[in-house]
């Protein structure tokens, strides 16, 4: 019989060991100069420009605008290199950047140009974008200017234009012979080399019209546990993290890669965080009702202790970085007394839970960690504040899909809700959220009124001069009313490994800071 | 021989059809509205006239029963239909990712198998010395420990403060030993506390008195005496833990960024994604059925006694 002695098998199990150790060597030495990795929370996906499947951020690598969204809402130059719009913003004329070719050799001119927005501007899938649902003809002037005409005036059609999806454009040759989209070949300046559901690596466009990047590849790969990817930006396997819909960063997460000496780079969100009242029950149609509810409200305390201190305290329904967010109201101080003086006032008496005709003031807060992270430990806090003012908070936890059948239905009493941020607002939160005569789709209604619609449809198809006035209108209504409930305007959190010379946010979270990131 | 593996053949499809209504009946009762969720991704806004046509066109009004057998006719010839949420074949996808879950159950019950059968082994051969104690306290400290606890401590350790291994991803064997013993290290703990105790019984049977009356040593006994008779305990306790390994493949996939089947299954419950939902589930439990029936008889054919009893 064979026998292992004692010395072979520490030998054997010594080399076993080393074999592992040496294999896993190379994670740092992969660390190529000019390769760039980053983690996405799942596969890229179906990168058709017109769907809504893939990760945004590699479609706005891959695919192109007309125009870019840039800081605080400016309209930029993309593949239209200027544009002209008429006096009642019911055309714009865009003069095409000469001399750029998709990744495949298809040129881009009028005729690739009107190609893709055939497949969706007149479809009725696509009536959420204004300059969809006002759309009235394409015009070719010539191979290189394109009109795009409207039946009334809108405004918002430019900043639209520079929106992920549907709106860029894909080579015409990338598709079917039935017109299905078939691979991702767009003017961008990133190429897809590889996809799959480990991750998509990407090279630079050598045909790139714009400014060549600073590194050659990136490596985006799939880590969905959030722990993980903290773990890996320690370890040094990835270079940055950051992007609420790329690879978010909580403040705790912030707090805890600050500590371990990671560089985290903050600059204020460009959306908000709301308390809303279910606008279709009696019991928030009492004005008194929804100003008690705000006046107990710690909101500095939210903003220092939930968010800590990534956050800053709101009485808006935007934050400044948006175009026209209108002025700031001053956030008010936590007032138990007079909300407990406003709650009497509404007829809510009692000692322990108010209560009103025998009905107790029990209300429900429907949170959602899917949805809405952070909204458990919030609902929490705001519990233990209506708590002191004699009114019962229950929560009722949801995922997702629960949460898209009860929203838009109305079945709940107080909701957690984020404005949609850049470079949606300030068009899409009032337009979709706040109309009534719309009706609430899977995000469902922060507020309505049949008051307040007016002053919106005002405001989202004022003409520039007018604009800031309109929007302002309906802030103030909506302020006045104590219509919602803002609470904070969280940061906008990246964080980056040592790898990393020059980083800066870019101006929205559905692109990766690739711009202005060097190494 | 041949009767009992019939009569075990019979018993485990009779288990999978009950395992797969069970399953169905659950997942399709969770509240939400999942047509608005496949609405959301077709197209910008949703509104109800589109959810409703969404769900009429995967037959989401359909009472439950019709849609049971309905999904069981695709699954009879063989169709395991497309993801809600991404619109791929499931059965292609579901192969795409056996190679990592495969890897790490084989990979966590060799771990098991090595902590379970040394450490324990270890143990019945001191009896109560100071090796038997500490691979007593490793023991019950391991059991006691969740499992995505575990996970997180090997990355900060071998992955964040050595550098040693990897901290997520299947790329390559080094890549596959923190995942493997996350799931390995679990039951490993308990089997090694299964074969110790066993032993220690064994130990005290007639067999061993006389063996040690006729002078042998405690390792030559244990050996050659004790460890053939635990056997049979010893393989059921090992088929079972094979079964919660490949749970656990639902927690450690996701940490370590392993696309296997656990990490696509809680991918597709936070989507409602019941075509996904119901193949995995489905492949868990014929693997769960399968592995306890070749236990059964692998035991059968070890232990002359059961062998006997079984017949009657």
């Amino acid at each position: 019989m064979n026998t292992i002695s004692r010395r072979s098998l520490l030998a054997s199990a010594t080399a076993l060991a080393a074999s592992f150790g040496l294999s896993a060597l190379p994670l740092r030495a992969q660390n190529g100069a000019t390769t760039l990795r980053l983690p996405l929370t799942r596969a890229s996906g179906n990168l058709d420009p017109q769907r809504y499947v893939g990760i945004f951020a590699v479609q706005d690598m891959v695919f192109d605008p007309l125009v870019h969204y840039g800081p605080g809402g400016s309209v930029e130059p993309g593949l239209a290199e200027s544009w002209e719009v008429n006096a009642d913003d019911t055309a714009i004329i865009f003069h095409l950047r000469p001399n750029v070719t998709f990744t495949d050799g298809e040129p881009w001119n009028a005729e690739s140009m009107v190609w893709n927005l055939e497949r969706w501007l007149p479809k009725e899938d696509y009536r959420w974008l204004q300059c969809a649902n006002n759309f009235k003809e394409i015009e070719v002037i010539d191979p290189m200017t394109v009109a795009l005409h409207f039946t009334k005036p809108t405004p918002t059609a430019l900043t639209e234009l520079s929106y992920v999806r549907p709106v860029r454009f894909l080579s015409p040759k990338a598709v079917t012979a039935d017109g299905t989209y078939a691979s991702p070949v767009g003017t961008g300046p990133w190429m897809v080399e590889k996809d799959g559901p480990e991750g998509t690596d990407l090279v630079a466009n050598p045909g790139f019209w714009g400014d060549k990047p600073a590194v050659d590849r990136v490596s985006l790969i799939v880590i969905p546990d959030g722990m993980s990817r903290i773990s890996s930006i320690m370890s040094g396997e990835i270079d940055a993290i950051g992007g609420k819909f790329i690879a978010p960063v909580s403040p705790q997460d912030a707090t805890t890669l600050k500590a371990n000496g990671v560089t985290v780079v903050t600059e204020t969100g460009t959306d908000t965080m709301i308390l809303g009242f279910n606008p279709r029950t009696d019991l928030f149609k009492d004005a008194r009702l929804r100003e008690a509810f705000n006046l107990l409200i710690d909101r500095e305390g939210i903003a220092q202790v939930v968010m800590k201190g990534y956050a800053k305290a709101t009485m808006n329904l935007y934050p400044e970085v948006i175009a026209h967010s209108g002025t700031r109201f001053e956030v008010p101080a936590r007032d138990v007394e007079k909300a407990k003086a406003l709650l009497e006032e509404a007829g809510w008496t009692g000692d322990g839970t108010r209560t009103k005709d025998g009905t107790p003031l029990d209300v429900e807060l429907v949170i959602s960690e899917d949805a809405v992270p952070g909204s458990r430990a919030l609902g929490e806090v705001l519990q233990a504040g209506f708590l002191e003012a004699g009114i019962g908070l229950s929560l009722r936890n949801v995922d997702h899909a629960a949460r898209h059948g009860d929203i838009p239905s109305f079945k709940y009493d107080l909701s957690l809700f984020v404005t949609n941020g850049a470079p949606y607002d300030p068009y899409n939160t009032i337009g979709l959220m706040f109309l009534s005569s719309i009706e609430p789709g899977t995000d469902g209604k922060i507020y309505e009124d049949a008051a307040l619609d007016p002053l919106i449809v005002a405001a989202l198809s004022a003409a520039e001069a007018d604009r800031p006035a309109a929007f302002q209108a309906v802030f103030d209504w909506i302020h006045d009313n104590w219509a919602i409930a803002p609470l904070f305007h969280g940061d906008r959190i990246w964080a980056h490994g040592e790898r990393i010379k020059t980083f800066a946010i870019p101006a929205t979270e559905y692109e990766l800071p690739l711009k202005s990131l060097s190494l | 021989m041949l009767r009992i593996t019939l009569n075990r053949a019979v018993s485990a499809a009779i288990l999978i059809v009950i395992a797969s209504i069970f399953s169905f009946i659950l997942i399709a009762a969770f509240p939400g509205n999942v047509a608005a969720l496949i609405a959301e991704l077709r197209g910008g806004f949703v509104s109800q006239e589109v959810v409703d046509q969404v769900a009429e066109e995967y037959r989401l009004n359909d009472p439950l029963i019709l849609r049971y057998f309905h999904w069981l006719g695709d699954v009879v010839q063989g169709q395991l239909g497309h993801s809600l949420r991404t619109g791929e074949s499931v059965a292609e996808a579901l192969a795409e990712r056996l190679k990592p879950t495969a890897v790490l159950v084989v990979g966590g019950s060799l771990v098991t198998l090595i902590m379970g059968v040394s450490l324990g082994f270890a143990g019945a051969l001191w009896p109560n010395g100071l090796a038997d104690r500490l691979i007593r306290v490793f023991a019950v400290f391991n059991v006691s420990l969740p499992k995505f606890f575990l996970a997180a401590m090997l990355i900060y350790v071998f992955g964040v403060q050595l550098q040693l291994l990897p901290t997520f991803g299947f790329r390559g064997p080094a890549s596959w030993l923190l995942p493997c013993i996350a799931v390995g290290a679990v039951p490993g703990a308990l089997l090694s506390r299964l074969i110790r105790v066993g032993l220690e019984e064994a130990m005290a049977k007639p067999y061993v008195i006389t063996a040690k009356a006729k002078g042998f040593a405690r390792r030559r006994i244990l050996f050659r005496d004790a460890l053939p008779n635990i056997v049979p305990v010893f393989l059921t306790a090992f088929g079972m833990n094979i079964a919660f390994i490949t749970q656990s493949a639902l927690i450690i996939e996701p940490i370590f960024s392993w696309n296997g089947v656990g990490a696509y299954f809680v991918e597709a419950a936070r989507f409602r994604d019941l075509p996904v939902l119901q193949s995995c589930l489905l492949m868990f439990s014929v693997l769960f059925i399968l592995v306890n029936l070749a236990v059964d008889l692998i035991v059968m054919m070890a232990d002359p006694l059961q062998r006997r009893a079984k017949r009657g």
